[in-house]
């Protein structure tokens, strides 16, 4: 049996789409695993710093083995939680790519001493059992194991200029434990990162990059100003338009 | 044409044979066909003016007046006499087109985080910020910008969102009779009264 302290940090309020996934994942939590006990933990308008060093000290207080940190803007696949345990792993995330421009993977591999870079080339890494082992990841959605807060100092999540807090736990995990803890991405429960309104996830991350790629949104910083742009200008007005 | 320094010549205005078009404010987008006006030595414009100090040509001389992207990096109690002045350099029914980015539009995409671009969206409102003058510092909305080239004289006044920047808005204005307030109007008809 295992004693599992559940996170989500909601901020303001929770889109439906994710209300209804996140439903869905306690319903499984408590159909499949009946042996494993939770404690949910919902803080409301905490930074997400302090919501993470909070359920960091409910969890040791309460003896857990493990916190399930899950972000008010993630949509999951039924049954993460059981394929994170299955992972096996110090810190293990549910595949998610950052809600934002250009959907950077929410994980990092090593380039070279003391630098990383975003796995974006992680479909090349996946092994047999749909597992990714990588240097840090984001926790929008992820199991780590209690046990790594009793190797580190408080406070374990901090954000700053340089990095999120998520990635600071696992740098600072690597400048403790080095190699000996073991940092997954588990592909086989990618998520939805909701994005407005489309999540972004595994399945549709390509056809959003070229989407934006394409879009004058993400090319253009608004230099072309020129004949083309009088033109066009000019046009407009030959349909129907707001008048004064 | 190699450019030369308004402000070597004060107190001189130019006056052109035939009506002009300007582009002002061009940056590096200079179009053929106009005047390609700017206030930085560095963009090689045609004439150097910094707009915030008038504009240098006698009444009723330009044809036509392009400001793309330059308003809302005026601060904004300079606008009214720089309208003033638009309208002062056109001839009767010349031109004025204005583009910027509206207010509304860009701070709704901000706050939804429309497309995920939260960063783009800032620096929509508040400019890229790489050097001085690439800052916005007015903010533009385009009932009230209208509202004001309507008092400053300028009729059949449209706009429209631009087609590939929809978050942009482009104005269009023709110079009109100059504007008479109501106690303008009450005096003119005091006077004819009296006669």
């Amino acid at each position: 049996m295992s004693k599992v302290l559940v996170s989500v940090n909601i901020l303001d309020n929770v889109n439906a789409q994710v209300y209804g996934s996140h439903c869905q994942e306690w319903f499984r939590l408590g159909r499949t695993c009946p042996n494993d006990e939770f404690i949910l933990f919902h803080p409301n308008r905490f930074s997400i710093d302090n919501a993470r060093n909070q359920a960091a000290t409910y969890a040791l207080m309460y003896e857990c083995d493990y916190i399930y940190f899950i972000d008010d803007d993630m949509i999951l696949t039924p049954n993460t939680y059981k394929s994170l345990r299955n992972a096996d792993a110090d810190i293990a995330q549910a595949l998610t790519f950052i809600r934002a421009y250009p959907f950077n993977c929410m994980a990092f591999k090593k380039t070279e001493p003391g630098k990383m870079d975003y796995f974006n080339d992680y479909t090349e890494h996946i092994n047999d059992q749909g597992l990714i082992e990588c240097e840090a990841v984001g926790f929008a959605c992820v199991l780590i194991r209690v046990e790594l807060l009793r190797k580190i100092q408080a406070p374990y999540f901090v954000t700053s200029a340089g990095t999120t807090e998520d990635v600071y736990f696992c740098i600072k995990l690597r400048q403790k434990l080095g190699s000996d803890v073991r940092i997954v991405v588990d592909t086989k429960c990618p998520t939805g990162h909701l994005l407005h309104p489309q999540a972004i996830s595994a399945h549709n991350r390509n056809e959003m990059l070229e989407h934006y790629a394409t879009a004058d949104y993400a090319s253009n910083n608004g230099n072309d100003r020129g004949k083309e742009y009088l033109d066009q200008c000019k046009q407009v007005f030959l349909n129907q338009s707001h008048v004064s | 044409m190699q450019a030369s320094l308004f402000e070597s010549i004060p107190c001189q205005l130019i006056n052109n044979s035939m009506p002009i078009k300007i582009n002002l404010a061009c940056g590096n987008n200079k179009i053929d066909g106009y005047l390609n006006v700017d206030s930085e030595l560095t963009n090689n414009p045609d004439l150097i003016v910094d707009v915030r100090k008038g504009l240098p040509w006698v009444d009723n001389s330009v044809e036509e007046i392009l400001f793309f992207h330059a308003i809302e990096h005026i601060e904004e109690k300079f606008h009214q006499a720089l309208f003033d002045e638009f309208w002062r350099v056109l001839i009767p029914e010349g031109l004025l087109l204005i583009s910027y980015p509206e207010f509304e539009k860009c701070a709704l995409n901000y706050l939804g985080n429309y497309r995920g671009m939260r960063e783009f969206w800032k620096n929509t409102i508040y400019g890229l910020q790489r050097y001085p003058g690439d800052y916005h510092v007015a903010l533009m909305d385009s009932d009230v910008l209208g509202e004001k080239l309507l008092e400053t004289g300028f009729k059949n006044i449209e706009w429209k969102a631009e087609v590939f920047e929809p978050y942009n808005s482009i104005m269009k204005a023709e110079k009109g009779p100059a504007y008479r307030s109501y106690e303008d109007l009450l005096r003119e008809n005091m006077s004819s009264f009296e006669n």
